[in-house]
This record gives C-alpha cells, sequence and structure tokens, in this order.
C-alpha cells in the first residue's frame, strides 16, 4: 500500500508542477456550459425578450379589429409587439423588406361581419425572410388569434352582433338593447363556467432546474374537471 | 443563469473530467511503448502496485478537476450544490465510475494510437446519448433508453439531484450505477493490464 500511495504521490507532485493543461480542461465544462447558457435564454428574465415589430393592414376597420389594436397596447403585450398600422400592401411590404416589421399581417374586409356570420376570413400573412425566429412568433400568434377570433364568434356571437350594432348605430342605445346584450353575455359566460372560471389551461412559471417534461403534462392537469 | 447552469454542467463536468483523467493511462501504454516500464518493474514495484498507483492518480485527479468545477461554478455563478456530504459522496462515485471507465478504454487498447483513437469515440457517444452534450430531455425516445444506461447521464442526475435537496434514496440508483461501474472496471481492468505487464512490462 505504501508503495502505491509514493508511487501516486510521485506522479501528483509532478502533475502539480505543470498544472496547466489539466486546469485548462478541467475549466472547460464550466467556460462552454457558460456560453451556452448566456445563448440560450440564461438572462431568465423578460426583460431581454425581444420586442416584435408587426405591420398591419386593417381593411376591416371594426368591432373586431377595434379590439385587436387595444389588446396590442395593453399588459405585457404593449411591451413586446408594437403594431404599425399602414394603409395599403405596398407601404407594409417596403417595411418588411427593410426589415423594420417581423411580418405583414392583412385583415381582410369585413372580417367581423363575416366571423359574426360564420362565414369563412382569410387573414394573409407575409413573413420577413431575412429574419429567422420572429416571423415564425407571428405565424403562430396569427394562428392563436384566428382560432381566439373563431371561437369568440362562435360562442359569443349573439352578444358581439348586438354590441356592434349598438357601436355602429347613430342613436344612443336604449337601456333595454343594453341589457339584452349584458343578460345574454352573463347566459353565454355562464356556460363557459366551468372552462373558464378557473382556466382549464393555466401556465405556471417554474425554475429551469425544476422543469420536468412529463410531470408538468401530467394526465390530472389535461382532463377536464 | 444558474438555472440553466444547473441543467447543463453536470453533464459537461463529466465529460470533460474524463479528458483530464486519461493522463495517467496514457502514461502506461506510453511508457511501455517507451520502454520505461520495464525498468520501473525492475525496481521493488509489482505490476499490480503500478497499475493501482495510476488508478490513484486518475481518482485524485477526477475529484479535484470536479471539486474544482463546482466551487468556481458557486463562487462564479452562485449554483447552490447543496449538502457537501452528498456532493463529495456523488463526486467520488463519479470518480470512481471514471477510473473505471477509462481503465477499461485503456487496458482494451494495444496501443496508445489505438486509445488515443478508441477513447474520444467512446467518451463522445457516452456524452451524446448521457446528455453531456445536449438536455437528455430533448433526446428522442429510442436513444433516450440507450442514455438512461450511460455514467454521463447517472453522474448528472445525482448532482442535480443533491442540487435539488433529494432524499439520498431517489439518488442511490444512480450513485450505485456510478459505484458498481467504478468497482466492476476497475477490477476488470486492472485484470487486463496485469495481465499485459505480467511479462515485464515490454511492448
Amino acid at each position: 500500500m505504501k508503495t502505491i500511495l509514493r508511487l501516486a504521490l510521485n506522479d501528483l507532485k509532478r502533475d502539480w508542477k505543470h498544472p496547466w493543461s489539466m486546469l485548462l480542461l478541467a475549466s472547460l465544462p464550466l467556460v462552454l456550459s457558460t456560453l451556452i447558457a448566456s445563448v440560450f435564454g440564461g438572462h431568465g428574465s423578460s426583460a431581454t425578450m425581444p420586442t416584435v415589430h408587426v405591420a398591419v393592414w386593417d381593411q376591416d376597420k371594426d368591432l373586431l379589429t377595434g379590439v385587436l389594436k387595444s389588446l396590442a397596447t395593453q399588459g405585457e403585450a404593449s411591451r413586446h409587439l408594437r403594431l404599425h398600422f399602414v394603409d395599403n400592401e405596398q407601404e407594409g411590404l417596403r417595411l418588411v423588406e427593410q426589415s423594420k416589421v417581423s411580418a405583414l399581417v392583412v385583415l381582410p374586409k369585413k372580417m367581423t361581419e363575416g366571423l359574426l356570420n360564420g362565414q369563412t376570413n382569410c387573414v394573409e400573412l407575409f413573413e420577413n425572410p431575412a429574419e429567422q425566429v420572429l416571423p415564425k412568433v407571428v405565424r403562430q400568434g396569427v394562428a392563436l388569434l384566428a382560432l381566439g377570433l373563431s371561437g369568440a364568434a362562435e360562442t359569443l356571437g349573439e352578444p358581439l352582433r348586438g354590441m356592434r350594432g349598438m357601436i355602429r348605430s347613430n342613436d344612443f342605445p336604449t337601456e333595454l338593447a343594453v341589457r339584452d346584450v349584458a343578460a345574454s353575455s352573463v347566459t353565454t359566460l355562464r356556460g363557459l363556467r366551468t372552462y373558464l372560471f378557473p382556466p382549464l389551461v393555466q401556465f405556471e412559471t417554474v425554475p429551469a432546474a425544476d422543469f420536468h417534461l412529463f410531470s408538468t403534462n401530467a394526465p390530472s392537469a389535461l382532463s377536464p374537471p | 443563469m444558474s438555472d440553466v447552469l444547473l441543467i447543463l454542467l453536470p453533464g459537461a463536468l463529466y465529460f470533460w473530467t474524463l479528458f483530464v483523467g486519461q493522463g495517467p493511462f496514457q502514461e502506461v501504454l506510453q511508457e511501455q511503448e517507451s520502454r520505461i516500464l520495464p525498468r520501473i518493474l525492475a525496481s521493488p514495484v509489482t505490476a499490480g502496485q503500478y497499475v493501482m498507483a495510476k488508478m490513484l492518480r486518475c481518482f485524485v485527479l477526477c475529484c479535484l478537476a470536479s471539486i474544482l468545477v463546482l466551487v468556481l461554478s458557486a463562487v462564479l455563478f452562485g449554483i447552490k450544490w447543496g449538502n457537501p456530504l452528498k456532493v463529495a459522496l456523488v463526486v467520488a462515485a463519479a470518480a470512481g465510475s471514471m477510473v473505471g471507465l477509462l481503465g477499461l478504454i485503456f487496458a482494451a487498447a494495444r496501443t496508445r494510437e489505438q486509445a488515443n483513437v478508441l477513447s474520444p469515440i467512446v467518451l463522445m457517444v457516452l456524452a451524446m446519448l448521457g446528455g453531456s452534450m445536449f438536455p437528455y430531455e430533448n433526446l428522442p425516445r429510442f436513444l433516450q433508453m440507450f442514455g438512461q444506461v450511460t455514467p454521463n447521464h447517472w453522474a448528472a442526475l445525482a448532482l442535480r439531484g443533491v442540487a435539488q435537496s433529494k432524499p439520498l434514496g431517489e439518488l442511490a440508483g444512480p450513485i450505485l450505477g456510478l459505484a458498481a461501474l467504478g468497482v466492476l472496471g476497475s477490477l476488470l481492468a486492472f485484470w487486463l493490464f496485469h495481465r499485459r505487464l505480467a511479462g515485464g512490462g515490454r511492448p
């Protein structure tokens, strides 16, 4: 045993005299992990999230597109989404070409009316080919928007139609009309209570180290209550 | 930053520390090829003692390199690695497994060139499957099947588990896996080296 220890100690003394190659190798995991961590979301705060610039050509100019405009100026969206309203397609495409926006979204004429009447609408999207990630974010957002609008029009169609009529009317709405719209909205929302209050799907922020892919998608979280 | 590092660092630490631990085993082959080994073994040192000394040195170097990275990451990035005793246990088990793994690779190689080719291949494959290069959870399911039996994965699981203050019972699987590889690999490598050097260490 003594001989083994002496041999090992002699070699270790030799390593101690020339430690640089080993120190370099030992420091590599730290250096590389730090580099990777700093590239892929190592900052850990939403303040570093980029702002997505989107050109919008709103040909509808009706109730739903008005709601969309106001949504983009509220809460988190106001910090990470900047809408540039344009008057025609050429102007929007010019912004895309100049890389001032990540995409151009064209909302069709009579979109709100079509949605409320159950007609299919087509939202056009022009992605900026010079960018990699942000146009895909916009594409996902538009897909989500289409789904949300379609769902909203289907479930809240009647109260929305009433609200639209009141807004477009030149006369001041009657108490009865306001009450009807409110009652209709409450009745519809009551039917959705199981899914919305509390929401069926909820988001939770967890530290990356505690994230377990499959436990967060546990069947109990996905099944209806 | 420390959250992301806690995911990346354990696997990377295991992978790169293996390169630190290669030195002693490379020396065995180098000293054999340069005919220094027969002279060493002509002195009152047996082949077994010589190999054991190299293995011990490999173990110490791997432990020191791992501790250095853990301490530096704690100081520079504020990573909390958890209970020091548990960390020491995991580091010892991981270093033991490195001795076993590297010993097997270098004992199986006939020449230094063979070892220099074989070693990176084995280490890279284990690193890719075990989550030292990409997060293990991002691997396809069929690769995860192979990855879950790699020492890289066990070491990462154990270190991350200690950092997350998991009870020792939950970490027993990966720690025992590392220890088993260390013991069995070292015994087999010792036997292979001993058999090779039995003739006086001549190439």
